[in-house]
């Protein structure tokens, strides 16, 4: 460090030791840490509020913001441990608290030893791309009319698609969580089911949609900004030889897509 | 004071985001700017455009820039704050005189600066970039403190002036912060205000603190107890300001149970006890007109 940038951050050397020392969740008492030399003695004991105030304010905003449904399904306290966890190994460094928890469900996939930690993993990405939809730009289009060709016939943006996991029926923890609930997690929730499709229809208002794993290619092209015509390509092409027997299945869900006011007719 | 000076006010928070729409006069508000930071679309800015646009008049509050802090200042953060201004105008923005922040590692509290020559040169700087990026001038408040340092060289109202005269800011007066810091540490509360230059002070916030063990905690999850009412009374009665100056009071309360009219009720009966009528209703902001 140069002797300019020590007589910088000398007298600032607290914050690191604060800041360090409260979210650490350090065991050590403040009168065994490096802040005993600068706090005044007959303050030092409140230290620990700070220490205890930093989990329950990211605990509480997250609840509020992004985890509500996984507070609803696993109680809160169990939500507060598992925030506890990941910022000990992850300290935050966003400027939103909101995205502080971005490598959450990585983190408990690498470290889960429970599958109710897993299906918390799940469960968290839903819960944070319903943030990212919620708060990005508003949807605008149009209705599609009845004559409007395929082609120009498009999902509402922005939508997002979490592909069926192989491990758990997310549609369904989603319905779980969407009340509070009771203390123990359906065993229904540890089957695979179908994928999640999640589109912004107003600025307030968000649709979940469950699909069938049929669907699978034709709900990804669609969210990747295909038109209705060129995801229908796309599914044919994964159903294959099952091609005409899912085709009901495609125009079921289609005709579901547009009565719940999920499509855009692109303008010209 | 002139009563006509004071705009009375309340903080908004998404639990009363129907009830505001059902109200047909708003007093002003303050926009808790870390709730919509980097919100392109959604319900939050939705509602918050709605409501606001029937205030009295909006101030802007924020909690993230770490003024007094060591890491750089965020490009990123101070991008999302002026967008928030060019959508909402707000009469004052402010955030508090502390650091949040260290090393990138992120607090999200406000943590109390040592009182120093050095940290009042520092944040002054910083203070002084902040109002460069964000175009406006920009105000500081004096947060809660519940440890001080042993270093500490000046009391909190002479720093917090002190750093509002070098940087040209204002000062967001939190009488309920003053209060609670007075008692922390054994001072008198009416003696701390005086050390504030009151001639800065831009708006005022009030709100509610309990108890934990045996010192006063800065929580905004209860009513203002009297000795804050009584402590924010004898503080208007020292204000003197110019014919055309407005001061927004905001009350503050951050419990999710409390509803729209305990909040609106507490509003009354606490402007009421300071002398002045509670200004619903005043005319809008114009587009334009802010920063005190």
């Amino acid at each position: 460090m140069s002797e300019k940038n020590i007589e910088t951050t000398l007298p600032f050397i607290y914050q690191w030791s604060f800041v360090e020392w409260m979210t650490s969740l350090d065991a050590r008492t403040p009168l065994e840490s490096e802040l005993c030399d600068v706090v005044t003695s007959e303050s030092l004991y409140r230290l620990e509020t700070y220490q205890s105030s930093f989990l329950s304010r990211i605990s509480s905003n997250l609840s509020e913001t992004i985890f509500e449904t996984c507070e609803n399904l696993f109680g809160a306290e169990v939500v507060a441990k598992v925030l506890a966890g990941f910022f000990k190994f992850h300290p935050p460094t966003a400027d939103s608290i909101t995205d502080a928890p971005i490598q959450l469900p990585e983190h408990l996939r690498a470290t889960a030893d429970t599958k109710e930690a897993l299906l918390f993993a799940d469960v968290a990405d839903v819960c944070m791309m319903r943030w990212r939809i919620l708060t990005a730009e508003d949807p605008h289009g149009v209705s599609p009319r009845g004559d409007t060709p395929l082609d120009a016939v498009h999902l509402l943006s922005p939508s997002e698609y979490i592909a069926p996991s192989g491990k758990h029926d997310l549609a369904a923890a989603w319905e779980a969580g969407s009340e509070k609930t009771s203390e123990h997690l359906p065993d229904s929730l540890f089957n695979d089911s179908a994928g999640l499709l999640l589109v912004k229809s107003s600025p307030t208002d968000l649709t979940f949609v469950r699909v069938p794993t049929k669907l699978n290619e034709f709900v990804r092209a669609l969210v990747a900004g295909l038109s209705i015509e060129y995801a229908t390509d796309a599914f044919e092409q994964s159903a294959a030889a099952d091609a005409e027997n899912c085709l009901a299945l495609l125009t079921e869900f289609m005709a579901k897509m547009q009565a719940q006011g999920l499509l855009t007719q692109r303008s010209p | 004071m002139n009563t006509q000076n004071i705009i009375w006010g309340v903080g908004l928070r998404p639990a009363h985001y129907s009830d505001w729409h059902t109200q047909t006069k708003i007093p002003a508000l303050e926009i808790m700017a870390d709730n919509l930071l980097h919100h392109r679309g959604g319900p939050a800015l939705w509602h918050t455009k709605r409501i606001v646009d029937r205030a009295a008049l909006c101030v802007l509050h924020g909690v993230g820039i770490n003024i007094g802090g060591l890491s750089p200042l965020s490009t990123k953060y101070l991008g999302g704050l002026k967008d928030l201004i060019q959508i909402f105008k707000p009469r004052v923005v402010s955030d508090h005189l502390c650091f949040t922040q260290a090393r990138g590692i992120q607090s999200y509290e406000l943590l109390p600066l040592m009182r120093t020559k050095k940290a009042i040169e520092h944040a002054s700087a910083r203070i002084d970039r902040i109002q460069q990026a964000l175009g406006v001038r920009f105000s500081i408040e004096n947060v809660s403190a519940y440890v001080n340092y042993k270093d500490d060289a000046f009391p909190e109202g002479e720093f917090v002036s002190e750093i509002a005269q070098r940087s040209g800011c204002g000062i967001l007066l939190d009488v309920n912060n003053v209060y609670v810091s007075a008692m922390n540490f054994n001072l008198n509360p009416e003696d701390e205000i005086k050390r504030f230059d009151l001639n800065a002070v831009t708006q005022i916030h009030v709100a509610g603190h309990s108890t934990r063990d045996d010192f006063l905690f800065d929580t905004h999850d209860s009513a203002v107890c009297a000795e804050v009412w009584e402590l924010l009374k004898k503080t208007l009665g020292s204000l003197r300001f110019s014919e055309n100056k407005i001061l927004p009071i905001i009350l503050e309360n951050d419990e999710r149970n409390t509803s729209l009219k305990t909040l609106l009720d507490e509003l009354k009966n606490g402007s009421q006890f300071c002398g002045e009528g509670i200004s619903i209703g005043q005319p809008p902001h114009s587009s334009g007109e802010s920063h005190v």
